[in-house]
């Protein structure tokens, strides 16, 4: 009879436990599908959760920083042949270009002064430290040190080094989060070549985006400059991004900046921000 | 290393110490530019936890630890809770056997339940958000955390034989 007892209060038990396993298991996958949905009330979690741990993220950064510094250092003793190599053939091209670029800037100057040309008077940029890098198969994020408080707004824009490399898509208090145009969600309209051929750039996750959209009867070739085409008014156009690289399946985009590491980007401010907001906001009505 | 028996503090020991590993892994794998992987090593944690001592990781402290580790990796929020409550779940399941198992033989039904765990990770990340993985990266995933197991078990064994868990 005791035995039975036992045996009895042993499956309850476990019977209990298996329907609370799938319970929890039910409301994982709902949360899933509600954060793929893009809700507003993860995305204030998921803002929240990251101002709470970005200090101790950029206190525990140092010495991993460190460590890869040197690891990077020691790599680089081994590719010292190799990187010489490489080094000469990139200067010899680069003295190519010199020549270009300065006949290029005398043509400039006469045809700014022939057109009465007025110099760009200059966005507001900002130039912010990257506190973490997400490399995963979810996204290729930044979490940049400034936020409300450094006067960035949602859908800026972030260059580095002159090109393109991606927009703020969240906006805490101290922190916001960037994405790269290699993420996943990354959408931009470009132009490539000189016959300014209109494509999308759309990230994937791996160093090197597609090229998609492309017109049916394409002339790309490899090495095709890719800038930004300014459709959509989203960013604005001439922003350089990359060059075309040839693969089995298509046409990817091999970036101008598409390093890891980076200490700083420069948040640029091209007055797209509102257009944005209101796009999310007519989202988060509907 | 008497608090640690201490009734109420050692009901929470797994759950903390999982609570710090997946920030630990979070800073590892982020700090340190790494791709992040897809399955945590959290699921050994899980594994161990839920035969050893299942009373102090309950299935809402392992729901709450998933949530955590999604939102340090931006991963959608819920995914490594799922992965979680699988292991658990399976953990579950083969508990009795387990119990009877020597280590290696422990060792081997963890590596299946991995296995099954990880495809259904894949699936899940296909259906939901329909990406798929590299199989490198997928199998250096797989091998890491069946590798890391011993290590981890042995810690988890030790964090039992000092809290007092009787399993």
């Amino acid at each position: 009879m005791g035995n039975k007892f036992f045996r009895l209060q042993r499956i309850k038990e476990q019977l209990k436990r298996f329907i609370a396993l799938a319970f929890a298991l039910f409301s994982a996958f709902l949360f899933i599908v509600s954060t793929h949905s893009k809700a507003l009330i993860f995305e204030k979690i998921s803002s929240a959760s990251r101002e709470a741990v970005s200090p101790v993220f950029d206190v525990v950064s140092t010495p991993f920083e460190k460590i890869s510094e040197k690891m990077e250092a020691f790599q680089n003793y081994f590719n010292v042949y190799e990187e010489n190599k490489k080094l000469r053939l990139e200067n010899k091209a680069l003295k190519g270009w010199q020549n270009k670029a300065l006949s290029l800037m005398i043509e400039n100057k006469e045809l700014a002064h022939v057109l009465n040309y007025q110099k760009d008077l200059g966005t507001p940029s900002k130039t912010l430290p990257v506190l973490a890098e997400h490399h995963s198969i979810f996204s290729h994020s930044l979490v940049l040190a400034g936020g409300e408080n450094k006067g960035i707004q949602k859908g800026n824009i972030l260059l580095l080094n002159g090109a393109l490399f991606g927009h703020v898509i969240e906006v805490g208090k101290t922190t916001s989060r960037a994405l790269r145009l290699t993420d996943y969600f990354s959408r931009l309209p470009v132009f490539v070549g000189d016959m300014k051929e209109p494509a999308i750039l759309m990230g994937d996750n791996s160093d090197e985006p597609d090229l998609v959209a492309l017109p049916e009867e394409t002339s790309l070739k490899e090495g095709d400059f890719v800038f930004s085409s300014g459709v959509a008014g989203v960013y604005p156009q001439g922003l350089a991004i990359g060059y075309v690289k040839k693969t089995k399946d298509g046409f990817k985009v091999r970036l101008m900046e598409n390093k890891n590491n980076i200490g700083f980007v420069q948040v640029v401010d091209f007055g797209t921000s509102g257009l944005i907001e209101n796009t999310c906001l007519n989202k988060e009505k509907e | 290393m008497r608090f640690l028996k201490k009734k109420y503090f050692s009901y929470f020991v797994p759950f903390f110490v999982m609570l710090f590993f997946a920030f630990f892994e979070a800073v590892f794998f982020v700090q340190g530019n790494k791709d992040i992987f897809l399955i945590s090593l959290l699921t050994c944690f899980t594994f161990y936890f839920s035969v050893f001592n299942p009373k102090r990781l309950n299935i809402l402290f392992i729901f709450v630890i998933g949530v955590f580790s999604d939102m340090l990796l931006f991963f959608p929020l819920g995914f490594q809770s799922c992965i979680l409550c699988l292991m658990a779940f399976f953990a579950y399941l083969f508990k009795r056997s387990l119990l009877s198992l020597s280590f290696k033989g422990q060792w081997a039904v963890f590596c299946g339940v991995l296995l099954v765990v990880s495809l259904s990770g894949l699936s899940l990340l296909y259906l939901t958000q329909s990406k798929s993985v590299s199989f490198l990266l997928f199998f250096a995933n797989y091998l890491t955390i069946v590798l890391s197991y011993p290590f981890i078990a042995s810690f988890c064994a030790f964090i039992n034989q000092k809290t007092g868990a009787n399993g």
